[in-house]
């Protein structure tokens, strides 16, 4: 049964049918305070002339912000063993696929290499609770990266609070979880099987995430996938909504783009660099204090220009196969296929020469309570 | 002035309803007549008073006797005098003995000179009395972490101050009322440091829900006009909020692309 | 007997009650609230509330106040 959307979620007031002319583009623009209608106003096509206007004040709100920095961080695949049927994803459980977890030596290894690289933030991956890599495993490895990373975040399935809180007291610092598409009858037809099907579940995970006490919640949508204009409404509904409730954490947004080459998966709907940029100006707009990240999914010219231009945190040297940091061959393949293939110091010397400061580690946990075996 | 409106924009507060946003409180007037005219012209369906100790010996004007006759008004005791919770949380139970409602404007200002709220204090009363079914309002800095520490105790609004109490210093805290309102999820109403109509209306314009005046009319030269503007200002400062302010302006396309021009794509 | 009324000394000359106080002081048609010895007297308990020596009572009302 597809699930009804909860009246905080739902965008149907903002999105009335009627198409957003120039003078509502000019409206959003100079609106005190954007929400949702001014969002969907900058998104509509006829936001395409205002591109450059629109790229400015995106600039000028990051930099008011986050001055003239991007945070860094590296995604560390633990994990491909799946028993989602997500049909848009490389690590689906029916892609004929070497599968294999990362053991705790291994993560050592890997997690030493990271930090060899200069990273102080981690995001941990993993695809759904299975036997090979449930709770406790990402538990252990959390524990393992909280010894030498500030800040460790993870990419996995929806938990309990209890669940969360644990992983929180082992010193897991972020939780991010994408909704993929807020649109339940196309969520219902893209995850054919397996746990992920529960729409609700997933959706209510990130709050859940917060009242265990961590710190971030990392939310996106896979551009593609759906109506455009829906998800970003509602993702940004869901945003405002976890900011109001669970006020003492906070959020950032991520800009995952499907790619036509991803796995076989033709995607409904293409995404083109434009719209990305103009989406995530928008979203820049309308959340001016709110971290956005930019993976290596994009190419290298394409993440130059957006670094600052809205983007404040970025991945790079990434690997998005089990693995892959130590400098073997890996093993498996990768979730999606890595654009920007540059190393750390290259893409560190990129930013610098662009008047960009690349940081590692803006906060510390040193002030966490009865810490055990913390790093130091 | 009409007291009941249409019932489309009322708001709720403590489990009642109100169509008027406009709160009169009732010190500083020269006589019981003139503040009684000036709560009937402004509308006000909620109006604070204060409590004091019975003089043994001095028979005093009775200010508030007509008041109670007039009916569909909400009195609302307030704690001022209280320098502290434990003091506060008795005034109120007081108050309520009284006053005939639970509703209670905390406010404990232990500072003579300035009467700027105690955080701390406040905090611990409103914690106190909310779980003794109070309906807390409490008089408050203008301070968006403290606004969701009260909401989380069960405040059944805010009321930070636009300015220091008597300043008439307008809405000198506008960017930090702009957070709090934009994350309550009570009625926001600013309380202390209003000077005229204009702030009024400006302070309904930016989202608030209602307003809470007493200086400015009770001081003014003529306070019953005054309170009629203050109702006229209410009304049209929340109507300007409900039909969406025009932008600012500025927002024109530029011929140039030095910033998007490393973008491929149509973007459509 | 010898009480307290709003911190002063008081002598009651016949006053046995709470209700009975306040008509000998005088408040008998005013809208006060009765504390007697810390404890808020609701009006309806008044009349069965009796008075003993040393008994401190203070009475409030409300007045304008913003």
């Amino acid at each position: 049964m597809t699930p009804q959307l909860p009246a905080w979620l739902d965008p149907s007031p903002w999105l009335d049918g009627r198409e957003p002319t120039a003078v509502d583009v000019e409206r959003a623009l100079g609106c005190d305070e954007p929400g949702p209608r001014e969002l969907a106003a900058m998104l509509s096509p006829a936001a395409h002339p205002f591109m450059e206007v629109m790229a400015q004040r995106a600039r000028a709100l990051t930099r008011r912000r986050f001055g003239r920095t991007i945070s860094l961080y590296a995604p560390l695949y633990l994990s491909n063993h799946c028993t989602n049927g997500c049909v848009y994803c490389g690590f689906a459980s029916d892609r004929a696929q070497p599968r294999r977890r990362l053991e705790p030596s291994e993560v050592e290894k890997e997690l030493a290499m990271l930090k060899e690289m200069g990273f102080e933030e981690v995001l941990l991956l993993t695809g759904e609770r299975t036997s090979h890599a449930g709770f406790d495993y990402l538990l252990e490895c959390v524990s393992m990266a909280a010894r030498r990373f500030h800040g460790v975040g993870i990419e996995a399935f929806p938990m309990t609070t209890r669940e969360y809180a644990l992983l929180a007291e082992a010193g897991c610092s972020g939780v991010t979880l994408y909704q993929e598409t807020y649109d339940p009858r196309q969520y219902d037809r893209l995850h054919r099987w397996g746990p992920k099907r529960d729409y609700l579940d997933r959706l209510y995970a990130p709050a859940r995430a917060m009242e265990a006490g961590m710190r971030t919640v990392g939310l996106g949508v896979l551009l593609g996938l759906s109506d455009l204009v829906f998800d970003a409404v509602c993702l940004l509904r869901h945003a405002a909504h976890l900011q109001r409730i669970h006020w003492k954490s906070g959020i950032t947004l991520s800009f995952p783009r499907l790619r036509p080459q991803a796995g076989n998966f033709a995607a409904p709907i293409t995404v083109d660099e434009a719209w990305l940029a103009r989406f995530v100006f928008a979203v820049r707009i309308v959340l001016p204090d709110v971290p956005l990240l930019l993976s290596t999914r994009e190419r290298p010219e394409f993440r130059d220009g957006m670094a600052g231009l809205g983007i404040s945190k970025m991945s790079a040297g990434s690997r998005t196969t089990v693995g892959g940091y130590d400098g073997a061959e890996p093993s498996t393949g990768g979730q999606f296929q890595v654009c920007d293939e540059r190393g750390v110091p290259e893409f560190c010397a990129m930013l610098r020469s662009r008047g960009l400061q690349p940081v590692f580690k803006n906060w510390d946990s040193v002030f966490r309570e009865a810490e055990a075996g913390g790093h130091g | 002035m009409e007291r009941q409106g249409n019932g489309q924009d009322d708001w709720i507060v403590g489990g009642r309803r109100f169509s008027s946003r406009l709160l009169m409180g009732t010190g500083k007037f020269q006589d019981s007549e003139t503040m009684v005219g000036a709560v009937l012209a402004s509308g006000a369906q909620i109006v604070t008073v204060a409590l004091r100790r019975v003089g043994r010996v001095s028979r005093e004007d009775d200010m508030l006797g007509p008041l109670h006759r007039l009916g569909g008004i909400t009195l609302m005791p307030n704690t001022s005098g209280a320098r502290n919770a434990a003091e506060a949380v008795r005034a109120a139970r007081l108050g309520r003995e009284l006053g005939g409602s639970p509703f209670v404007k905390v406010e404990i200002h232990p500072n003579p000179h300035h009467l700027m709220p105690d955080p701390i204090e406040t905090f611990e009363a409103a914690r106190v009395l909310a779980a003794e079914g109070f309906v807390v309002m409490p008089y408050m800095p203008a301070d968006p972490v403290l606004a969701r520490r009260l909401e989380d105790v069960g405040c059944a609004s805010l009321m930070p101050l636009g300015s220091a109490i008597g300043s008439g210093g307008g809405l000198a805290t506008a960017e930090m009322l702009r957070l709090i309102i934009r994350d309550a999820r009570i009625p926001v109403i600013v309380d202390a440091g209003l000077r005229s109509p204009s702030e009024a209306a400006a302070a309904l314009e930016m989202g608030c829900d209602a307003v809470l005046v007493n200086s400015a009319v009770a001081a003014s030269g003529d306070p019953i006009a005054m309170a009629a503007a203050f109702a006229q200002a209410v009304v049209a400062g929340r109507n300007a909020h409900r039909a969406g302010i025009m932008p600012r302006g500025g927002g024109t396309a530029l011929a140039t692309s030095p910033l998007t021009e490393f973008i491929s794509g149509e973007g459509t | 007997m010898k009480l307290t009324v709003n911190g002063e000394a008081y002598e009651a000359k016949r006053a046995e009650t709470v209700t009975s106080l306040l008509e000998e002081m005088g408040f008998g048609g005013r809208a006060v609230v009765v504390v007697l010895n810390d404890e808020v007297i609701p009006a309806v308990s008044r009349d069965a509330c009796g008075l003993r020596e040393g008994d401190c009572i203070d009475l409030f009302r409300l007045v304008g106040g913003g």
